[in-house]
């Protein structure tokens, strides 16, 4: 079991800072490379965000990363800001949790298109979501202490997919 | 290409944007940032030059942060109908 503190994304005028619950990652393109290859990893932050379906990556990192292309097929989504084209792709992620760099493995991403998005998202954030994440680690928010803990799930519940009512 | 070992501790980067002060955001926001060994090395609007000049700078793979401009409200959420 590791833990990761919640990190602070923004600041504004008389307000505390806002923590999130992120976990630093390195995301890599799971056909291409190495984590050694420079060209090939992209590192930031991802909010582990009990509500998102899958892991989401910002369109410039897979971009970059080739990981997808702009004339790939599109597929869509739903968020906050209502419906929204992306793409779906394989990607690498690993993740800083306890202190160590934990391969969390390759995952299907989604990746919104917010460069047609009606509601264009300049900081898309980086995330963690149920199939990829919440299906391989246990993770608790201690939000008193501004602390999440985190447990690899060992065994089937890898491969288990959620079904909520 | 630089390149510091990726499986270094990300802490030092971490610690420096958490210890950032309150005149040092308000300069970026609206930008992405590149940190790498504990300093900015690039910034800008747009991600994809951040992060390229960012590698640039000898430090190694930058960590890629967004300052949001106007709110302080992180609501998050993706679905996806296949699922």
């Amino acid at each position: 079991m590791g833990y990761t503190d919640m990190h602070p994304t923004t600041r504004d005028d008389g307000n505390p800072a806002v923590l999130v619950p992120a976990v630093p990652i390195i995301v890599r393109n799971p056909s291409a490379g190495t984590l050694s290859d420079a060209s090939n990893i992209v590192r930031g932050k991802a909010i582990v965000d009990t509500g998102a379906t899958r892991a989401s990556v910002p369109l410039w990192a897979a971009l970059d990363l080739g990981i997808v292309k702009e004339e790939d097929v599109k597929t869509s989504a739903f968020g906050v800001g209502g419906r929204l084209d992306g793409y779906r792709a394989e990607i690498g992620i690993n993740a800083w949790i306890g202190n160590q760099w934990l391969d969390v493995g390759v995952v299907t991403a989604l990746i919104p298109d917010t460069k047609r998005s009606r509601s264009p998202s300049a900081g898309q954030p980086f995330l963690l979501g149920r199939n990829g994440f919440l299906d391989r680690f246990n993770v608790c928010f201690d939000e008193s202490n501004k602390v999440m803990w985190l447990r690899r799930i060992d065994g089937g519940a890898r491969a288990g997919r959620p079904h909520y009512p | 290409m630089v390149f510091n070992d990726p499986k270094g501790s990300p802490m030092r980067d971490i610690e420096f944007l958490a210890n950032m002060p309150e005149e040092e955001y308000k300069k970026y926001r609206g930008e992405w940032l590149a940190v790498a060994s504990g300093e900015i090395v690039a910034h800008g609007k747009e991600p994809r030059r951040v992060h390229r000049d960012g590698c640039k700078a000898g430090k190694g793979v930058p960590l890629m942060e967004y300052i949001y401009a106007d709110y302080t409200e992180v609501p998050f959420a993706c679905y996806d109908p296949d699922d």
